[in-house]
């Protein structure tokens, strides 16, 4: 049932426009895989493709061993949910979700009655008990979105392809669905590959995150990893919210000076450096380092997103507990974390050092 | 008190809306049970009080349905469904091609495509219906059956086609792909996902093809004289005559109407549905 992904020179072209080039994307048997990328990026073009449902696509797929590379996708056994939900409107939601279980390659597995049950079993996880009867065009976004999903864990497939499947669903119920979900993936044990540009998803869900940009993949590993030591600025601006501060900094014997902070740098060529600074990693008031003045303050509840400015140069900090006792206007003291700088050439914008 | 004048209004302009629709149709139905003299003094629209009513016409169309009207009747139904059956069938096969594939030939791309099978309608069939002639004596086409089915599907056929073109553009190709995945192969994908989102559409087609072939007088008028002869060209022989059969020609009129409305009853509950909705975001 379960089985091992591996994905290589697949590229998709639109009329001559290069949409997807990935060299290489493995996943184990069993293992969570986060397609992580801005919109525009490929993520749905690359799912597609893996899927065989794009006729401008090339590259093989193995899946458990096996090329499927020219295997129509009705043979693929490859399950989607699709950004779109994709549902069939003139089919009830439990039409809808019998509707794999009765394909033609399918319908002699299976009794009705079996039928019957496995519906009724996702159904019930999803909690679309009450919905059977309904047309999609009756539903919510979030419930349509919760069919799609649905329809595409019923059949148990052998790899999983999932487009954004929980982003239309409101706040409260996506963070229980990410629960649900990777729960229900470890359970039925499938390969999975999920498409997002949510980070948050990113850090919940995978065990590997693969970095899709601009139709490429910019780096390949555990979110915390990817996080900690982004191989790019690319890959550092994508994880990590609110955005990473970029500034210009200057490598002078062996020490990089930034907005005034100087630290340590070894082993780096003299010249000017791009220096990247996680907005969690400053804090306000307590340990001093650089003087800042408060332009904006965005509350979030627990916690507020403070623009400031030092040096001319304008930052995103997150503040934690009582922010509410700064205003625009004011001068602030602020730190910056040891070993929480990101030092990126900014010629080439790779990772030079990281973690001082 | 407004609102209730304003249904009142809305009442009021439906039942004059309905009379003058009706009133044609109304007057036919009279006339079948007029005799010639009621018919000449016109107009006479209430009977028992205008004029007395009688059988006479329809006792005539009874004693005249095995010979004359019955096969014609035939005719005209059979060429009329069979030819809208195959229009809407080879008409959703191109149109489908059309909605999903690029073509390319030469200079000529879908839309260009398109317009040249539509283009068939926009000359009137009376340029061509000659030169039809001459080749339906060559193929021994005249006055059979085959003749008539292909000549209304060669008619009805553009319409089909530009029609349920849109029809299928507006189906997501994402809800292919979904049945794709779900496992099941082109064939199936077009039988159990595309076709029944197409019902409104399919049903328009078939609607119109059948009402263009019932109506049709002019091929049947150039391409038949016994055997294949229809419902219209049997009426206008009726009026064909030194005294024209006024209450005769009523009431074939009356069942002439019975097809086309039946067909409608059956095909609306189609037309009306909002198949597409729900489907993607």
């Amino acid at each position: 049932m379960t089985a091992e992904l591996k994905v290589s020179e697949l590229s998709v072209t639109y009329g001559d426009v290069d949409a997807v080039r990935i060299d290489e994307l493995s996943l184990d048997a069993g293992e969570f895989g986060v397609l992580l990328g801005p919109s525009g990026a490929g993520k749905t073009s690359s799912l597609k493709a893996i899927a065989g449902l794009l006729p401008g696509a090339a590259g093989a797929v193995h899946l458990g061993g096996r090329d499927i590379s020219r295997t129509a996708p009705e043979e693929r056994d490859i399950a989607m949910c699709f950004e779109s939900y994709a549902l069939y409107p003139h089919l009830t939601v439990r039409k809808n979700l019998e509707f794999p279980l009765r394909a033609p390659r399918r319908v002699r597995e299976l009794t009705a009655q079996e039928r019957r049950r496995r519906v009724d079993e996702v159904a019930d996880v999803l909690g679309l008990g009450q919905l059977l009867e309904r047309r999609p065009a009756q539903l919510s976004g979030g419930q349509r979105q919760r069919v799609s999903l649905g329809r595409a864990l019923v059949r148990r497939p052998t790899l999983l392809l999932l487009d954004e499947p929980i982003s239309h669903l409101d706040a409260k119920l996506r963070n229980g669905m990410r629960a649900e979900l990777k729960r229900m993936q470890r359970d039925m044990g499938v390969t999975t590959l999920f498409a997002t540009p949510d980070q948050g998803e990113a850090f919940a869900l995978g065990d590997r995150v693969f970095v899709l940009d601009a139709g490429t993949l910019r780096q390949v590993g555990e979110p915390t990893e990817l996080y900690l030591r982004p191989s790019n600025v690319r890959v550092a601006e994508l994880l990590g919210a609110p955005r990473i501060n970029l500034v210009d900094g200057e490598v002078r014997g062996q020490r990089v000076t930034v907005l005034g902070l100087e630290r340590p740098a070894e082993g780096l060529r003299d010249g000017p450096v791009l220096v990247g600074l996680r907005p969690a990693d400053l804090t306000v008031g307590g340990h001093r380092e650089l003087e800042a003045a408060v332009v904006a303050v965005q509350p979030l509840g627990n916690a507020a997103i403070m623009t400031v400015k030092v040096s001319g140069q304008t930052l995103r900090v997150l503040t934690q507990g009582a922010f509410d006792e700064w205003q625009v206007g004011d001068t602030v003291g602020l730190g910056v974390r040891s070993g929480s700088l990101l030092l990126f050439d900014p010629v080439t914008t790779m990772c030079v050092k990281a973690g001082i | 008190m407004m609102s209730k004048l304003g249904a009142w209004g809305r009442r009021l302009f439906l039942l004059v809306w309905v009379v003058f629709a009706l009133l044609p149709a109304y007057w036919a139905l009279s006339t079948s049970f007029k005799r010639q003299v009621d018919i000449y003094n016109g107009p006479k629209m209430i009977p028992f009080v205008d004029f007395t009513p009688t059988l006479d016409a329809w006792q005539r169309l009874w004693v005249a349905s095995q010979s004359d009207f019955l096969p014609k009747l035939l005719n005209s139904f059979v060429f009329s469904a069979v030819s809208s059956l195959i229009a809407v069938v080879l008409g959703a096969f191109a149109a489908y091609g059309l909605a999903r594939f690029e073509y390319r030939y030469g200079a000529y791309r879908n839309d260009d495509i398109s317009f040249l099978i539509v283009s068939q309608r926009i000359m009137p069939p009376i340029v061509s219906v000659l030169a039809l002639y001459v080749v339906y004596v060559q193929l021994r086409a005249l006055d059979t059956a085959w003749g008539m089915i292909l000549a209304f599907t060669s008619m009805n056929l553009p319409i089909a086609v530009y029609l349920l073109r849109s029809f299928f553009a507006a189906i997501p190709e994402e809800l292919e792909q979904a049945a794709a995945l779900d496992g099941y192969p082109a064939v199936l994908r077009l039988v159990r996902v595309v076709f029944p989102l197409a019902a409104p559409g399919l049903a328009s087609a078939f609607m119109l093809s059948f009402f263009f072939a019932w109506n049709d007088f002019l091929f049947a008028l150039m391409l038949t004289f016994n055997k294949a002869q229809t419902l219209p060209l049997y009426i206008s022989s009726l009026s064909a005559q030194s005294q024209p059969e006024w209450a005769l020609i009523a009431a074939v009129g009356m069942i002439a109407l019975i097809p086309p409305v039946v067909v409608t009853l059956v095909l609306d509950r189609y037309m009306s549905k909002q198949v597409l909705v729900g489907g993607v975001r």
